[in-house]
């Protein structure tokens, strides 16, 4: 039989419309909780269900919204006090039952009945109370609730945090059903805590997430570039489920300010902007779905074809960060090795020192920051969560995860507040089976050194070998290339003199022949030798020209940043070359003052 | 009850406006004029706040019932001597949430890790820049009430005088706004983000332009 997938694939597909506003129209009270409907109006909500399918509808959405443990009681609702009067059970059993006696009644045609999730009401730790592991629980509770009651689908909706819909998303994954998940976003396009589409689409991307859009929030006309957005970056379906305009009262009544026929123009818009499921929020009614479908059919359009977006991307909660373009600077300073104030701060849990060098890499210049927190004596698995935690809630950058312990890789990337980068696999079949299963569960563009069982490679074409070899391992657990990004290892000119010249062609081999992505712990080329970054900064600019898409650095190092300054300035990577001339400003300036102190550093002598 | 909606409201980072006095009251100076190095810390900490500042409110218009020493809301009645006679003849409320959004509290994170001082002069910008929120709302609407004729009372939040704090339950079942302008109330009866503000405001039909009661 067919699932709600195939026929996304085929065409345009119809979601319902709103549910809360008809409630409050049959008499829903502000304040009542609508969920408590299902068992108390089973009939209100089966007319409301049934209307929709006759108008054309073809997912409908249990009447399930705000059903979780924190309003109904169920597992995970503890001592805490709870206005629901039934249990979540109870509602959610309800929901299905009134869900699957509208679809009954209409034997002729395949409706598909999805979980309907909301928001949780509570903001996640360090913003809120929830930590994420609670609101992972609370969601999973509901998913096998909705997957006991023989749900088609789950849909995850309204969304306003990416890492409330990460919990979400993860927890509905969980249960082998199509998920989708849709999104709250206000006029600056963007979600309460800052996502953009991009952020959205890749987040939801990397969970499996098998539909992504934009729900509630706005009216069709001001979604159009948030759609446009979705459909530029999203690989999968665009779902779209607009509020109809703003409401206001009219003798008592609330009504919105979209009718259904203005509705159904702004969809037809929305269609052709490349959204290919189409339904409504708050205010839209049977007469909004179905206006829409006999607009489109009207018209005879055809949805925007599917396609796969070729973009790398990482994000934080509200930054992205696309490869392949200015060459990526991480940040290497989050480590210990070789660092004895760092592992000092590491032994005695002193995490402000950890966000300190972070916030300092970020002043810097670095753009994403590498974690590292191994230390044999110490418990890498909660320190790395620890640290993870901690600095997403200082910085705003994305991170890049970086452990070989399979229990620190997998806590960071379960609590990470959107799709991070993760460091490393390698060629060594162990390491591909443990990081490829972790990746594709939660996501992550993962550095795949070129390294395997028989060491590295002397040649540049062995490196390559490699490197095809990770690709394919990936694409078996359902990893795209676009999320690994090649590291081909610079090793000393000291120890291998012809180490530069094999890793800048394999550097170019990657690039233009496996139209791959590159990183480079660039520092490494110049070890054991003096004044290192006289050759560091040289190699990177050689690099950086050989395809390099990423080094891993430290941005404290004035000469490497001035090679990526002018680098880019060369490259079209600096529009009028506005970064450089800021550089430049602020760097006359601080050789100024160090020409100052000359006379004392040289009495000191 | 009648069936009234929850309305949105925002205002633009740019728009709002942001008392410097304010943050010099929150401070702590009283009638004091902070000294020019401090003034330029406060300037630089408004500028940081409304960087990041993404006002966002919703209200609603409820009709309510005051009886003695109690008000009748239609989430339910709640006891208060104070806020009973504050808007005492009123027969309807606008009751609203307001905040500057999360960017906030992350800022307020981010400095903490580096300067305390830093962070207290932050703290009463928020307070001041949440506070040019409510006022650009209450402002709208005074002008609202004010084409029918009708008057606003000074705001009241609960925790003021004896309007006790579990008020936010209430106000959080009616407005929902989490959903209407991401403002999450916790177990605590704190609000996250942290810069938010919800409040009562009295409609009548005479203008009452003093304050309330802060000593009983």
């Amino acid at each position: 039989m067919k699932n709600i997938l195939d026929e996304i694939k085929e065409g345009f597909v119809y979601f319902e419309g709103g549910m809360g506003t008809l409630l409050q129209e049959a008499g829903l009270k502000p304040g009542e909780l609508p969920e408590e409907w299902n068992l108390s109006h089973p009939e209100v909500i089966q007319g409301i269900h049934k209307d929709y399918i006759k108008a054309g509808s073809r997912i409908i959405k249990t009447n399930t919204f705000g059903a979780n443990a924190l309003k109904y009681r169920g597992m995970h609702t503890g001592k805490k006090e709870i206005p629901g009067t039934h249990s979540l059970s109870e509602v959610i059993k309800g929901a299905f039952d009134n869900a699957g006696a509208a679809v009954r009644a209409f034997p002729e045609e395949r409706v598909y009945i999805s979980l309907d999730i909301g928001p949780l009401g509570h903001l996640l730790k360090p913003l809120g109370d929830l930590s994420f592991d609670e609101a992972y629980e609370l969601f999973s509770e509901v998913v096998s609730e909705g997957v006991k009651n023989g749900a088609d689908l789950i849909l995850v909706e309204t969304m306003t945090d990416i890492y409330e819909a990460k919990a979400a998303v993860l927890a509905a994954k969980e249960s082998g059903l199509p998920v989708m998940l849709t999104c709250a976003f206000d006029e600056s396009e963007k979600l309460m805590t800052g996502a953009s589409p991009l952020i959205v689409t890749s987040v939801a991307e990397g969970l499996g997430a098998d539909a992504v859009g934009v729900n509630c929030s706005l009216g069709p006309d001001q979604m159009t570039g948030i759609v446009r957005s979705f459909a530029e970056h999203a690989s999968c379906p665009v779902v779209v489920s607009p509020n109809a305009g703003l409401p206001r009262t009219e003798n008592g009544k609330t009504v919105y300010d979209v009718g259904p026929d203005d509705f159904a123009a702004s969809m037809l818009e929305i269609a052709k902007a490349g959204a290919r499921v189409l339904g409504g929020c708050c205010g839209t009614t049977p007469a909004h779905i179905k206006a829409m479908k006999d607009a489109i059919e009207r018209e005879g359009l055809k949805p925007v074809p599917l396609s796969e977006k070729n973009e790398t991307v990482i994000t934080s909660f509200s930054k992205a960060v696309t490869f392949g373009k200015r060459p990526v600077l991480i940040g290497e300073r989050i480590n210990p090795t070789g660092k004895k104030r760092f592992k000092e701060a590491l032994r005695a849990h002193d995490i402000d020192h950890i966000l300190q060098v972070g916030l300092d890499e970020q002043d810097k210049g670095a753009e994403v920051l590498d974690v590292n927190v191994g230390l044999p004596e110490i418990d890498e698995p909660a320190m790395m969560e620890e640290a993870v935690y901690e600095l997403q809630g200082v910085t705003d950058l994305p991170l890049q995860i970086d452990t070989t312990d399979r229990e620190a890789m997998e806590r960071a990337l379960k609590i990470y507040n959107g799709k991070p980068m993760i460091n490393s696999v390698n060629g060594k079949k162990e390491v591909m089976d443990m990081v490829f299963p972790l990746a594709k569960k939660y996501g992550g563009l993962i550095v795949a050194l070129t390294i395997d069982e028989e060491g590295i490679p002397k040649t540049a074409e062995g490196r390559l070998e490699i490197a095809k070899k990770m690709y394919d391992e990936a694409a078996k657990y359902g990893i795209k290339k676009k999320d690994i990004i090649i590291d081909p290892l610079a090793m000393s000119i000291s120890a291998e003199p012809d180490s530069a010249k094999v890793t800048l062609e394999a550097l170019r081999l990657i690039r233009d022949e496996l139209k791959g992505h590159t990183s480079l712990g660039v520092s490494n080329i110049s070890f054991g030798l003096p004044e290192r970054d006289l050759i560091n900064s040289a190699f990177f600019v050689e690099a950086m020209h050989n395809g390099l898409s990423a080094a891993i650095m430290n941005p404290a190092s004035e000469e490497m940043m001035k090679s990526w300054r002018a680098f880019n300035a060369l490259n079209l990577y600096d529009e009028n070359c506005m970064d450089y001339i800021e550089y430049a400003g602020a760097y006359k300036e601080r050789m100024a003052g160090l020409l100052l102190q000359l006379p004392e550093w040289r009495q000191s002598l | 009850m009648s069936d009234t909606p929850v309305y949105r409201y925002s205002i633009k980072p740019e728009d709002l406006n942001i008392d410097l006095r304010t943050v010099d009251h929150y401070l702590g100076y009283g009638g004091y004029i902070p000294a020019p190095e401090d003034k330029q810390r406060i300037e630089k900490a408004v500028e940081e706040v409304r960087k990041i500042v993404t006002p966002k409110a919703c209200y609603g218009r409820y009709g309510i019932e005051i009886f003695e020493e109690k008000i009748k809301f239609p989430f339910g009645t709640v006891g208060s001597g104070v806020l009973s006679r504050h808007i005492k003849g009123c027969n309807e409320v606008y009751i609203f949430a307001a905040t500057i959004g999360t960017g906030f509290d992350r800022l307020l994170h981010r400095t903490l890790a580096r300067s305390v001082a830093d962070t207290a002069i932050l703290q009463a910008a928020g307070a001041a820049a949440v506070e040019a929120v409510c006022d650009s709302l209450n402002k709208k609407l005074e002008e609202d009430a004010l084409k029918e004729g009708r008057f606003l009372r000074m705001r009241f939040s609960p925790g003021y005088g004896d309007l006790p704090l579990d008020t936010q339950k209430g106000i959080f079942r009616l407005l929902d706004p989490a959903k209407n302008a991401g403002i999450t109330l916790m177990d605590t009866l704190i609000m996250a983000p942290e810069k938010s503000v919800t409040a009562i405001i009295g409609i009548g039909d005479t203008k009452k332009t003093g304050g309330y009661e802060t000593e009983r």
